[in-house]
């Protein structure tokens, strides 16, 4: 038991000490982002001349694309795989709203269906909305075709449920232009399903794919920690705070009632967790959820095993 | 039998935790966020009203929250104009000692906080000798902190910028000469980019050539020539060819085509697209890249162009 407890102890506080240096990490990396971008107005554009094409698969909510669009940053378009012959009126719907014009199609670079059909839009407001039709086989396929079209050097696939910070596109734009070497891949700490592609090292990979993140093509990789990106907010917090309490409860119990150290232990290792996780989630409010707070630590300790697979 | 002392070291830390989450709490709350939102607002509007009618802004606060409110309210509004007349706060920065209060916070803060002072204090008529002490943070290890010092300077002294530059020991990242460019277009430094191109100091060079890109000056093309042909710094040659293609100068010179041919196939794959998403014709970037290279570029050319003209 004395051996067994002070093992617990020890991977407890291993357990812990990531999640606080990330936590420490996130906080100044969202003070110094808040304090670049809110007040140094008019000094993001063309940075570097390094541009970002974002690209939504399937996506037809208008606003959605309207969000996605009001960003400042000089060099971002954003480019949206659609598939017309089984969401034909919503296609409709959104060439007619952004205004579109059908452009001659482009030659897929690393394979891919063909592109049916190219749009893009004319009036300033909208000038770097790209639509492209194409028959729908894999999220993959639609990210390959987007890449053959795409204008800019740095790719951001984007899921359905993910939110840009108002200065998200600047603030990757700035981690890319002040890396000593080119960036291949750039991670978003608070958002572990959102990266950010290199386009020559995606080419070289021969293409979006699952197993693309292993690919020995993304040599050089950085991870921004200021939460720019993020998911929308779980509505299951209640529950969540209820569960862990709960957690914490228990072990309280059994430690009372069966003794031992290491149920305390792993009980103020929740406890602290938690506490961590509530202030970090205030501190960064609106970019975290409790929940999502949870599963970026969890994330961050498991890539350190393990490498992630790219999925949509 | 096992130390208890383990436990306990956990059970301090996690209240330590708790303890700190809760204080930073507390702070946040020390004033109401409406109260702050209507007295910058009112502080904002003071300040505006007064330098427009150029008077001296006469605002007189108590209190070390609304002094810092009001230092935020004057950081505000220098930032986001033009040629402000830094003198007609100084009867308000006496009056309030926001330049006690800003030195004192920049000495005892760290990291991004001592960053933001330092912006504010770029915003105030500084005396001389405060302006001296700011210098220190310029040489910081901390590359945000060093920055909004070398602000700073800047703003209490833009006849000195070259100076000040040209003896920094560290190259300005590409964001940092963005917001040296911002410090211009707000008046506050002169913009001359000739002395800046033809100096031999790397980070003076690339401001010369920001200046250049922002205020679309298409007079500097023969410097910048120069630069592309003579530059040992592989990154200013780089720089300098975007420039001159933003600048849509013609690239078709033997030594320009020389310096590309010097670049890697990726770094050459970039410049191809970015000439080709400037309007660039074929016809120019086949004098300076491969059929290979430019087969990855010539669709994305005809897909902006030629059904544009049709329509």
């Amino acid at each position: 038991m004395h051996l067994i407890d002070i093992l617990v102890a020890i991977l407890s506080a291993l357990f812990l000490l990531p999640i606080f240096r990330f936590v420490q990490r996130s906080v100044r990396a969202y003070r110094s982002t808040r304090l670049l971008l809110d007040e140094c107005a008019g000094c993001c554009e063309d940075i570097s001349f390094i541009g970002c094409s974002a690209i939504c698969c399937g996506e037809y909510d208008l606003l959605r694309l309207q969000r996605l669009l009001a960003v400042e940053y000089d060099r971002y378009e954003l480019i949206v795989v659609v598939d017309s012959h089984s969401n034909a009126a919503l296609v409709e719907q959104i060439i007619s709203y952004f205004r579109l014009i059908r452009v001659n199609p482009v030659a897929n670079i690393v394979g891919g269906e063909p592109i049916r059909a190219l749009y893009r839009s004319r009036p300033h407001h909208f000038h770097r909305l790209v639509l492209v039709d194409v028959r729908s086989v894999g999220v993959y396929d639609d990210l390959n075709v987007a890449l053959s079209v795409a204008s800019y050097d740095y790719l951001l696939p984007l899921r359905s449920d993910v939110v840009l910070d108002r200065h998200a596109i600047e603030a990757l734009m700035i981690t890319v232009a002040e890396s000593e070497h080119s960036v291949d891949l750039l991670s978003v700490a608070s958002c572990p399903s959102v990266w950010l592609f290199g386009r020559y090292a995606t080419e070289q990979a021969g293409g979006f794919s699952e197993d693309i993140l292993a690919n020995e093509s993304f040599s050089h990789r950085i991870t921004i920690y200021a939460p720019v990106i993020y998911r929308f907010h779980s509505s299951g917090n209640v529950l969540l705070r209820l569960c862990l309490l709960l957690s914490v409860l228990f072990f309280g119990v059994l430690y009372l009632s069966l003794g031992g150290l290491w149920a305390l232990v792993v009980a103020a290792s929740f406890a602290s967790l938690y506490a961590v996780a509530t202030y970090q989630t205030s501190l960064l409010y609106p970019a975290n959820s409790l929940k999502v707070t949870l599963l970026c630590y969890f994330n961050h300790i498991a890539s350190f095993f393990y490498l992630q697979k790219f999925r949509l | 039998m096992f130390s208890p002392m383990l436990v306990y070291i956990y059970i301090v830390f996690l209240l330590c935790i708790t303890l700190v989450a809760t204080v930073a709490r507390w702070r946040r709350r020390l004033m109401p966020e409406r109260e702050r939102v209507l007295l910058m607002q009112r502080y904002v509007t003071h300040i505006i009203n007064a330098l427009l009618e150029h008077r001296d802004v006469t605002l007189v606060v108590e209190g070390r929250a609304r002094r810092k409110l009001l230092l935020r309210a004057i950081y505000l509004v220098v930032s986001h104009s033009y040629a402000t007349d830094l003198s007609l706060l100084r009867g308000t920065v006496e009056r309030n000692r926001l330049d006690t209060l800003v030195l004192r916070r920049i000495r005892l803060s760290r990291g991004v906080r001592r960053a933001k002072w330092l912006l504010w204090a770029g915003a105030l008529p500084l005396p001389r000798r405060d302006v001296h002490s700011l210098r220190r943070y310029a040489h910081s290890g901390d590359k945000i902190v060093r920055t909004s010092a070398l602000l700073a300077l800047l703003s209490a002294r833009p006849s000195r910028a070259m100076q000040i530059i040209g003896t920094l020991h560290y190259s300005l990242s590409p964001f940092d000469i963005r917001r040296v460019v911002a410090l211009l277009r707000r008046g506050v430094l002169p913009v001359a980019y000739e002395p800046l191109l033809l100096s031999h100091n790397t980070n003076l060079r690339r401001l010369g050539l920001a200046i250049v890109r922002s205020f679309g000056i298409d007079i500097a093309e023969r410097h910048l020539q120069n630069i592309a042909i003579s530059a040992r710094n592989p990154m200013l040659v780089r720089e300098t060819l975007y420039t001159l293609s933003s600048l849509g100068c013609p690239l078709g010179r033997a030594k320009i085509r020389r310096r590309i041919e010097t670049l890697s196939p990726r770094e050459r794959g970039e410049l191809c697209r970015y000439l080709g998403v400037e309007g660039y014709s074929l016809s120019a970037l086949r004098t300076l890249f491969s059929e290979q290279e430019l087969s990855r570029t010539e669709p994305l050319i005809s897909s902006y162009k030629r059904n544009l003209v049709c329509t």
